[in-house]
């Protein structure tokens, strides 16, 4: 108790300190060498209630209701930059991204701090930028931490981001990180919390390898790999099963293509966990992938369609150690773009859910709503 | 003799009634008149507004938006590029939740502009040949669209 309670004024106390250096950029920001930037604030906010079918034992609830305000800011002087964001939500209040960067050359640029593992393509493009994505929900492969997500979403350390143009105006471009990885909570995997500094991380590296035909469009194919020492910190599952640590190793591709009316969004990944107990390591796999399609009806109308599917749901001790695991899902939904950056969606889905240890399955059908907008600054 | 002279100053005045028309009806990659830049590429042009980094002696080359005229703003979507607002609203925004980079700034009073690309020698914009010509205090880098 004694020690639970030194470890809350240790994060209380580290809190005061991020505090005071925020206070204090706050007043560097004022100052002439900061005026001299630009400067850019995005404010994504989005909301709507969503309703589940039926409400088996531990998986959602009959009907929630999410809202969510995305605060991203970004400062640029010369070859210096800055990206912050943070996340205020029905569900959680987050420090998502801080990266400070260097840009070396035109094509390549380094970065510190925290920031999205750059294997997961879908949250490298969308982030918490709502607005941006088309579809309500995200594949289950692809969620964050703590939205039930099984992969590292999030990494402190470095990241290097870097481009080449090939012939005929295409390119590759090429980004690698490495720095803590999450580790494996209660009921969620807990990336490094800037703000809470005391926690206990293995090392994690990723690599996204992508291909645009033209360097300058969206069009692009990728391969996505990455290795992450998960350490448990707190997770009744394993500690039950006698695991110490997990070494996770995955390897997938990715395509994002568009073809006038249609947009194609898909991936593959192929997860490779090494679960280290006391005395032996055990082999477990398992592979998820989705794809993604989406039709522009009309100028301000997209109907879209997604399938997902998890194998191995039932059998990947790895799996076991998280509460609910999608197994499959078929999603439908239509966006309506309305005024100068507003949306409404409604998606509709049927779930196949296993509830971790208990190997338990549930199916139920999903409705969600969402309104969805974006107010931008610059100065 | 006063006819061929009456003759000559008709001609020039046609001449440079012509040459004033044909300004109206081109737009222009402009520059502050004391910036290093000569020779930005159409394609460094679009790298350079869909927020791709162009460097010049070490400095990130920068675009400023001239959003005062809704006819110039629609030819630089289409020109430089070559998108719709929608579509180029949206690309922005992804650029800055992405990589950081901030949407080009916006000016729609050509003074503030030309103050903006005179205090950034690393910076461009685009404006109609005539008021780029009355400017003093930018240059013109080249022609970037022009009616036939």
């Amino acid at each position: 108790m004694l020690e639970h309670e030194a470890e809350n004024h240790m994060t209380i106390y580290s809190r005061h300190r991020i505090a005071i250096a925020i206070a204090l950029m706050a007043l560097f920001n004022v100052s002439q060498a900061w005026s001299e930037g630009q400067h850019e604030l995005l404010l994504f906010l989005s909301g709507g209630p969503t309703y589940n079918e039926v409400t088996p034992e531990s998986g959602p609830d009959g009907s929630d209701f999410a809202a969510d305000a995305d605060v991203v800011y970004s400062y640029l002087n010369g070859r210096f930059k800055f990206l912050g964001e943070y996340l205020l939500s029905t569900h959680e209040n987050e420090l998502e991204r801080f990266k400070l960067g260097w840009q070396a050359e035109a094509e390549t640029i380094g970065w510190i701090g925290r920031f999205h593992s750059p294997s997961r393509y879908w949250n490298s493009i969308y982030h918490h930028g709502q607005y941006l994505q088309t579809s309500i929900s995200r594949p289950f492969i692809e969620e964050f931490e703590d939205d039930g997500g099984v992969l590292p979403t999030h990494s402190t350390g470095f990241m290097l981001e870097s481009s080449n143009e090939l012939k005929l105006s295409a390119g590759l471009q090429t980004t690698f990180s490495f720095g803590a990885a999450p580790v494996i909570g209660e009921h969620e995997l807990e990336p490094f919390d800037l703000l809470n500094t005391d926690s206990d991380h293995g090392a994690a590296a990723d690599i996204r390898l992508a291909f645009l035909p033209d360097q300058l469009g969206d069009n692009q194919a990728g391969l996505i790999l990455s290795w992450a020492d998960l350490k448990i910190d707190g997770n009744h599952t394993a500690e039950q099963l006698g695991l110490q640590r997990v070494e996770q190793y995955t390897i997938g591709a990715y395509l994002d293509w568009r073809w006038t009316d249609w947009k194609i969004l898909t991936s593959l990944v192929y997860v490779n966990n090494q679960d280290k107990l006391q005395t032996q390591t055990l082999k477990d796999t398992f592979v998820s992938g989705y794809l993604q399609a989406e039709y522009n009806l009309h100028q301000d109308w997209i109907l879209y369609g997604r399938l997902e599917e998890t194998s191995n749901t039932d059998s990947s001790i790895y799996l076991k150690l998280f509460p609910n695991i999608i197994a499959d899902r078929q999603v439908l939904g239509l966006r309506f773009d309305f005024a100068r950056s507003q949306a409404l969606t409604l998606e509709v889905s049927r779930v196949i859910e296993f509830i971790g240890a208990e190997t338990q399955k549930d199916e139920f059908g999903q409705v969600l709503l969402q309104w969805s907008t974006v107010f931008p600054w610059t100065w | 003799m006063d006819l061929v002279k009456t003759l000559l100053l008709c001609c020039i005045g046609f001449i440079l009634c012509i040459k004033a028309a044909g300004a109206e009806h081109q737009v222009v990659l402009v520059a502050g008149s004391t910036s290093p830049l000569h020779d930005i590429s159409s394609i460094e042009l679009r790298k350079i507004f869909l927020g791709f980094n162009v460097m010049r002696d070490g400095h990130v080359v920068k675009g400023l938006r001239n959003t005062g005229d809704e006819d110039l703003n629609r030819i630089f979507l289409q020109t430089v590029v070559a998108m719709s607002e929608k579509s180029y609203m949206r690309r922005q925004l992804s650029q800055t939740l992405r990589k950081g980079i901030p949407r080009s700034l916006e000016y729609d009073n050509l003074e503030d502009l030309i103050k903006a690309l005179s205090s950034n020698p690393y910076s461009v914009s685009y404006m109609r040949e005539d008021a780029a010509e009355r400017e003093p205090d930018v240059k013109i880098l080249r022609v970037l669209w022009e009616k036939y």
